[in-house]
């Protein structure tokens, strides 16, 4: 019998209080509840208010304390090792949730929450300024695969360590080199890494300027002979895991936009003419809409003129591809799905059948899988920030993310297949549904507003 | 009348009292369907009297899918006597309640009459107008037959055992409660403001008890009146064994600050004056009221 020394029931003081506590009770009678309900407090099956209720009946009553107790005896006869320590301790939180416990713990909590954030932003940075660099390096250095060296469909510099870039751009090489029939170029790529780390090292913040302005205002303006060369590899390094069969353009012009941003982290900026669109003005850095293409599709902030170019010229590659402007995040229908970037093009997803959820990883230049916790299809999203994406999909199916990694379902005011979601933040997101119903919520989806 | 009753029942939740036999496997008994109509009727009628409103046909439908249907066909069929479902009973159960009267009775011969004393009530050896009395008769499949038989033990040994020790108990407290006033005044020096201190420090106490939260006063019953350790409070109350034994210290504290404000505040007493209360309240109450409750029994 397991008895704490501290509660010495012989003292002077304890003898006194159980005589009175014996004396007080009360026999027990008509106001004693039958035995289901005793049975369903000591099972704990009543609801809170009921056990409440019933409490104040059985801290005065002798009977019901006798039997609840008898009833305690039983099951610790009966079932010893019943788990009770997995439990969370009833009234008002208490048990180690206790001041001199939890104040620690939150400090604790809320120093690794700003770490956690501090290695982010480097990170960030750190990809963005290598990124720029590996552009630079390209273009100044020409190499056998520099038929890759248009486009930017990379409109902003990737998250990616400048190494994995590069790792990303040599097997982008590869491919390309392959589809030619090329053999693979690699030394390049290894001298490109260590002048990408030495420069990136000296002029980080200068080169992320440069890289965020240049890259959102390129889009392939360099017209090439691999243009259909590089439209291939930028689908196919869009589409997880394998890439999909592109037809070759019998005509290739400039494609739309396929931003798929690990492919494009080892693309190189374009040159000095990128400030000369050939086409009519694109977006701007800060991610204005840009402008519809003729053939209503809207296109990617960045890539306007080519990308009207290319729904002109009807080219097989861009009705393969189609992207969509959105206040916020950029979203790209491709072959395989849909590809969803944030607003600063950091964090890439691809949603599609099936409740299918992928994240481009830019160190490794895959796709990671996410749990979408859905089986329905996906069919749109917007990512207003690298790490808050809503996601829409058939049957009132609406997914969010605050952290780019794990989703939430969030209920939808209708049960209807849903076709665009326009998010402004991580509270802030209108919906719309087949019907062209719209509906808006400024609390993160708790409430919603027909529009 | 009462036919008519089960038959309107039968005819209106026909496919509900279908299901709970399936469920139940009613059909390895060979139990008949007015002995199992009835058990649900009056399963239903016991729940609906713990109702405001008479429940609708639907939510009748819903608490006859809710209920332990094996259990509650199980105990019909040991209600009107059929050897085989009774055998099973017994295989299934006898261990636990064995276990159960050796829990509460610490002592194998009392805990086996304890346990026979149900065995038989639950088979119904007592006749009333030629119809076996079972007590399966109370069974109505809310919880499981487990959970009933733990209470319905728990019943018998509180309501006959404690009535036993309490009968005693009760009188030798309240002998006792008027013998040391007496005996003090007649065996001490006289001490003619000892029965204040005594009644300031019961009215002190009792107040420091009425304000206590509900928990904390159970915690206290049970811990030093039922005798339950820390872990089976715990398991009670949903606590930790360490959170139990904290609120204990807790609440002691508390009873003894709050007792000792009014003795101070109220009855305008001096610290010394409140040590002569304890002093005389242990002398009046000697010993431990526990023991005197429930004596041999542990």
């Amino acid at each position: 019998m397991t008895r704490d020394l501290k509660h010495d029931r012989s003292s002077l003081f304890d003898r006194i209080i159980v005589r009175r506590l014996a004396a007080e009770r009360d026999s027990g009678g008509a106001q004693c509840p039958d035995a289901s309900i005793i049975t369903a407090y000591h099972d704990r099956s009543l609801g809170r208010g009921d056990r409440a209720l019933w409490e104040r009946h059985f801290a005065q009553c002798a009977r019901c304390t006798s039997m609840i107790a008898a009833l305690a005896r039983i099951d610790d006869a009966i079932e010893p090792d019943r788990v009770t320590n997995a439990r969370a301790p009833e009234g008002g939180r208490r048990g180690w949730w206790t001041p001199r416990v939890a104040f620690p713990i939150a400090a604790l909590g809320a120093a690794a929450v700003v770490l956690i954030a501090i290695a982010i932003r480097v990170t960030t940075v750190e990809r963005a300024s290598l990124s720029s660099e590996a552009k630079s390096d390209f273009q100044a250095k020409p190499l056998a695969a520099n038929t890759l060296d248009a486009t930017a469909n990379q409109s902003s510099p990737p998250k990616s360590a400048g190494a994995g870039a590069l790792s990303g751009s040599r097997s982008l090489m590869a491919m390309n080199d392959a589809a030619r029939g090329q053999p693979e170029v690699a030394s390049a790529g290894d001298s490109l890494t260590a002048r990408a780390e030495h420069r990136a090292a000296e002029a980080k913040s200068r080169l992320r300027d440069q890289a965020t302005i240049s890259s959102r205002g390129q889009v392939m303006e360099k017209a090439s002979a691999s243009e259909s060369d590089r439209e291939k590899m930028e689908i196919a390094a869009a589409a997880p895991p394998s890439p999909p069969p592109v037809p070759a353009a019998a005509a290739p012009e400039e494609s739309n936009q396929s931003f798929s941003s690990g492919v494009s982290s080892a693309m190189p900026a374009a040159p000095a003419t990128a400030s000369e669109p050939a086409a009519p003005p694109v977006a701007s850095a800060e991610g204005a809409p840009a402008l519809p293409s003729p053939g209503g599709t809207g296109i990617a902030s960045g890539v306007g003129g080519r990308a009207n170019r290319a729904a002109t010229s009807g080219s097989a590659v861009g009705a393969a591809v189609t992207a969509s402007s959105v206040n916020s995040g950029t979203l790209m229908r491709t072959a395989n799905g849909v590809v969803i970037k944030s607003a600063d093009h950091s964090a890439v997803w691809m949603v599609g059948r099936n409740g299918v959820i992928s994240r481009y990883n830019f160190a490794s230049s895959g796709w990671d899988p996410q749990a979408s916790g859905v089986i329905v299809d996906l069919v749109a999203g917007s990512a207003p920030a690298p790490s808050i994406c809503w996601i829409v999909g058939r049957a009132g199916t609406i997914l969010r993310t605050l952290d780019g990694y794990h989703w939430t379902k969030i209920i939808a005011p209708v049960g209807d297949d849903l076709v665009t979601v326009v998010a402004n933040s991580a509270t802030d997101a209108t919906i719309t549904d087949a019907a062209g119903l719209r509906f808006a919520t400024s609390d993160g989806g708790m409430t919603w507003r027909p529009q | 009348m009462a036919t008519d009753a089960i038959d309107r029942f039968r005819y209106a939740y026909a496919e509900a009292i279908a299901t709970v036999r399936l469920r139940g496997r009613a059909d390895e008994w060979d139990l008949d369907d007015d002995a199992l109509a009835m058990t649900l009727q009056a399963s239903v009628e016991t729940w609906t009297r713990s109702l405001a409103d008479a429940p609708a046909a639907q939510a009748v439908a819903q608490y006859l899918d809710r209920l332990h249907a094996e259990d509650l066909v199980l105990a019909c069929a040991c209600r009107v006597g059929i050897a085989r479902a009774w055998e099973h009973f017994i295989a299934q159960y006898r261990g636990m309640l064995q276990a159960a009267a050796r829990a509460l009775v610490h002592d194998e011969v009392r805990a086996g009459e304890l346990a026979d004393s149900l065995y038989a009530e639950l088979y119904g050896l007592e006749e009333r107008d030629g119809i076996r009395r079972s007590l399966f008769s109370y069974f109505h499949g809310r919880s499981s037959l487990r959970t009933w038989l733990k209470s319905v033990i728990a019943q018998r040994f509180v309501d006959s055992y404690r009535a036993q020790q309490r009968a005693t108990a009760i009188s030798k407290a309240a002998a006792r409660d008027e013998l040391p006033s007496a005996s003090a005044i007649e065996e001490d020096p006289p001490e003619p403001d000892r029965p204040l201190y005594i009644a300031a420090l019961r009215e002190a106490i009792s107040i420091a008890l009425a304000e206590l939260q509900p928990r904390d006063r159970m915690r206290l019953n049970f811990y030093h009146l039922e005798d339950l350790t820390l872990k089976e409070i715990g398991r009670i109350m949903n606590e930790y064994e360490s959170s139990v034994s904290r609120r204990l210290t807790r609440t002691r504290t508390q009873l003894r600050r709050r007792i000792e404000q009014v003795l101070r505040r109220e009855k305008r007493l001096s610290e010394e004056q409140i040590r002569l209360c304890y002093d005389y309240a242990v002398e009046a109450w000697p010993a431990d009221l526990s023991q005197m409750l429930y004596g041999s029994s542990k």
